[in-house]
């Protein structure tokens, strides 16, 4: 029942339906997709993705040198924003690329 | 080469396929696909070599019933696998050609063959390079250019030394590939240039691609011709094939049954059955039974059993069920529900099997598949398109479109304990870059070592090993104390570097994975190269050599007539004794020795006829005018030498 329940969430949480304002914390991101931390759905986020995307991706820029470090931070702004969207607190944090859990990790010798 | 055609060089797309390949390119506005010399839009991937020569397609496996163990095919199946790996050790088992390891610790599997009377080992990368050499020169007759750049497409599911492996394979044919993409990415572009897809709306497609020899499924997301891959899911071994054998065994169990012989230990007639179940599968897809039948199959017993749809569906039926797993979790990673999915495209030849077709069907309570797309071409339809993005030439239309393409595994390194860590999560956009701080586990440690991993799961050890190196000289102090920033990147083809620093000394440290673990070196590379040149220069020297016995031949036939026409008169018997000796000697020399003579000897033995004709006709100049010279300047010439003697 738990597991259906999650589900339930989860698809509730995708639904285009579902608009969500954005928070400071996200604001850098905001920027980067050119949007003004409006209330947002997820299929509005994703065209305002893939419309940055098609500006700054390599295939698009082939000679400027800074296009595939510009498309990695469209991306990940992205990802940070679509967290938002994310149901489970776990998913968020490691979709913001925070360490899930107090787990120090070490390097073996 | 001239420079015009330097200019209008074309970039094509190839669906190099476990079982047949295809090859497309864009050119005035749309995209061909190119058909081979026989006349085939798909080509098979087989690779022989006879007693002479080394076939390719058709041809190879056209004679592969008579040539079973100098025939190779399948060569997707081992490309960038150990030769421990199960999955190659279930494989070996039912090729009948011989597989072996290459005995060093990188155990790649390589595949003997008999040519000339010596064993001769490939890598699998050297077979699929000999395949899309047969591809570019597919699309070089067709085109009438050299062709030199290619995309080249691989199931999504192909893992980082999968993809890097077919990488070679196209260098090693002499083609620059500019991008290795995901075949079910790349029906998604024919899926969508068939419809319009500069729409503003958002839409959701699914592409269950199951061909051959590997079965992939993506979920897409399509905005204003942006294709932006959301999920993607698969199993780089599962296809026609195994449906193949799986109806082959049963066959083989009921010939046991009859006869009370084995015919397995017989590859010849195993191999003729393969082919008669292949026909058998093929056509239950719209007969609900077949008949199959193989005169003489094993120790004079003739083979024929009925086979129901029914009956086949029961044989592959947890291969069908297993193939929705993949569908499932595709969708639970892409978190969208059912019925957001707008279309669900069919893509490879083992989506025609009806019950493929329900059960996909019923998994999306009953709606309707796409199949408008050829579900043999689309891949190398899609393919073709994204080379011509990649190289910048197409139309507005193509020009504007782009391919948001992901990782399918995830990736991470080694941390105490033999735990993963994941720095890129599986399904994660690429190009990328993840970056992740760690630290040390002892005190005054100096140095480091970062052992990189892809999968799934917890532990390192169930994960796939990709590649290990060491930061060294990392200022000594307490455990925990350093700071070393590890950072993953994946370029547009789904290929990995790693780089790890150390933020105190700044010291810096990378591998490209691309240089590790089971994958060619550079050397390699080259020294593959050189031998498809020398392949390339075989063929060409025995095109040589066959050109100049054709026309020893036909000179033989000149000459035998200009003795026969020569007025009895004007030739002395004893002089007409002594040509037809020579002509009777040189025959012998053809039949025998000019078996294994090249090009030089035939030229050779065609002058020294020259000349002992030459220095008879002094003698009765004139008169083989007509007979053994076709023109005048040749016969002037032929006095010319005359007079040398």
């Amino acid at each position: 029942r738990k597991k259906r329940a999650r589900r339930a969430l989860q698809v509730e949480m995708s639904s285009p339906l579902l608009s969500l304002r954005f928070g400071p914390n996200e604001a850098w991101a905001c920027e980067l997709l050119g949007l003004n931390c409006e209330e947002l759905t997820l299929q509005q986020l994703g065209a305002a993705y893939r419309r940055k995307a098609r500006e700054v991706h390599p295939d698009k820029q082939p000679h400027a040198a800074q296009s595939t470090s510009s498309f990695h931070k469209v991306s990940a702004a992205y990802e940070a924003l679509l967290a938002c969207f994310s149901a489970s607190p776990v998913e968020k944090r490691r979709r913001r690329g925070e360490a899930v859990g107090k787990v120090l990790l070490h390097l073996c010798p | 080469m001239q420079p015009a055609s330097e200019e209008k060089s074309y970039a094509v797309g190839i669906d190099l396929g476990t079982t047949y390949s295809c090859v497309g390119v864009y050119k005035d506005g749309e995209v061909q696909i190119i058909a081979n010399d026989q006349g085939n839009r798909t080509t098979p991937s087989y690779v022989a070599w006879t007693e002479q020569e080394r076939l390719l397609g058709d041809a190879a496996k056209n004679q592969v019933a008579s040539n079973p163990t100098n025939t190779v095919f399948d060569a997707k199946r081992l490309i960038g696998r150990r030769f421990d790996d199960p999955i190659v050790q279930a494989d070996l088992k039912l090729w009948p050609f011989k597989v072996v390891s290459d005995g060093t610790k990188d155990d790649k599997p390589l595949i003997e063959i008999f040519y000339q009377g010596v064993a001769k080992k490939f890598h699998p990368e050297e077979i699929s390079s000999m395949i899309l050499t047969k591809m570019k020169q597919t699309a070089e007759a067709y085109l009438g250019h050299r062709v030199r750049e290619a995309v080249i497409t691989v199931p999504a599911y192909f893992n980082d030394a999968q993809r890097q492996a077919t990488k070679d394979a196209g260098e090693i044919a002499g083609l620059r590939v500019l991008r290795i993409v995901n075949e079910p990415t790349a029906a998604a572009i024919a899926y969508g240039l068939d419809k319009s897809t500069s729409a503003q709306k958002e839409t959701h497609i699914l592409v269950f691609d199951m061909g051959g020899g590997t079965f992939d499924v993506s979920v897409l997301a399509i905005q204003e011709s942006v294709f932006e891959v959301k999920a993607t899911a698969g199993d780089p071994h599962l296809g026609g094939e195994d449906f193949d054998n799986r109806i082959l065994s049963h066959c083989i169990a009921d010939f046991r049954r009859k006869y009370q012989s084995d015919p397995t230990r017989n590859q010849r007639a195993v191999r003729r059955l393969r082919t008669q179940c292949e026909r058998a599968k093929r056509l239950l897809s719209t007969q609900t039974s077949v008949t199959i039948e193989v005169d003489s199959l094993h120790e004079g017993n003739d083979f024929s059993i009925r086979l129901s749809r029914a009956k086949f569906e029961e044989l592959c039926l947890d291969y069908f069920k297993k193939a929705m797993e993949p569908v499932e979790q595709c969708l639970k990673d892409s978190n969208l529900p059912q019925k957001a999915i707008s279309d669900i495209v069919m893509v490879g030849g083992s989506t025609r099997i009806p019950k493929v077709q329900e059960l996909i069907k019923a998994f999306f309570h009953g709606k309707e598949l796409c199949k408008s797309i050829n579900p043999d071409e689309a891949v190398a339809y899609g393919a073709a398109v994204q080379a011509a993005i990649v190289s910048g030439h197409g139309s507005e239309e193509v020009q504007n479109m782009l391919l948001l393409d992901v990782a399918p595994l995830s990736l991470g390194i080694e941390t105490a304990g033999g735990m993963m860590q994941v720095l890129i999560e599986r399904n994660s956009t690429v190009s990328t870059s993840k970056s992740q701080d760690f630290t040390t586990f002892e005190d005054y440690q100096d140095h480091v070592d970062i052992s990189v991993y892809e999968g799934e799961r917890a532990m390192v050890k169930d994960n796939n090993f990709l590649g290990k190196f060491t930061l060294k000289d990392i200022p000594k102090s307490l455990r925990g104390v350093p700071k070393i920033q590890v950072t993953f990147t994946i370029d547009t083809n789904g290929i990995l570097q790693v780089s790890a620093e150390d933020a105190k000394s700044n010291k810096k440290s990378e591998i490209q994975i691309a240089n590790e673990k089971g994958r060619l070196t550079q050397n390699d590379i080259q020294k593959m190269l050189q031998e498809a040149e020398k392949y390339k220069g075989e063929d060409e020297i025995s095109k040589g050599d066959m050109l100049a016995k054709e026309e020893l031949k036909v000179y033989f036939q000149r000459f035998d007539k200009g003795i026969q026409d020569l007025d009895a008169s004007k030739l002395q018997e004893q002089d007409r004794e002594r040509l037809e000796k020579k002509l009777a000697d040189a025959y012998h020399w053809l039949e025998h020795d000019g078996l294994k003579a090249g090009k030089p000897e035939f030229e050779a033995k065609q002058k020294e006829l020259q000349a002992v004709m030459n220095t008879e006709t002094w003698t009765f100049a004139g008169h083989l005018h007509s007979a053994l010279y076709r023109n005048d300047w040749e016969w002037r010439a032929a006095l010319l030498v005359c007079r040398e003697f």
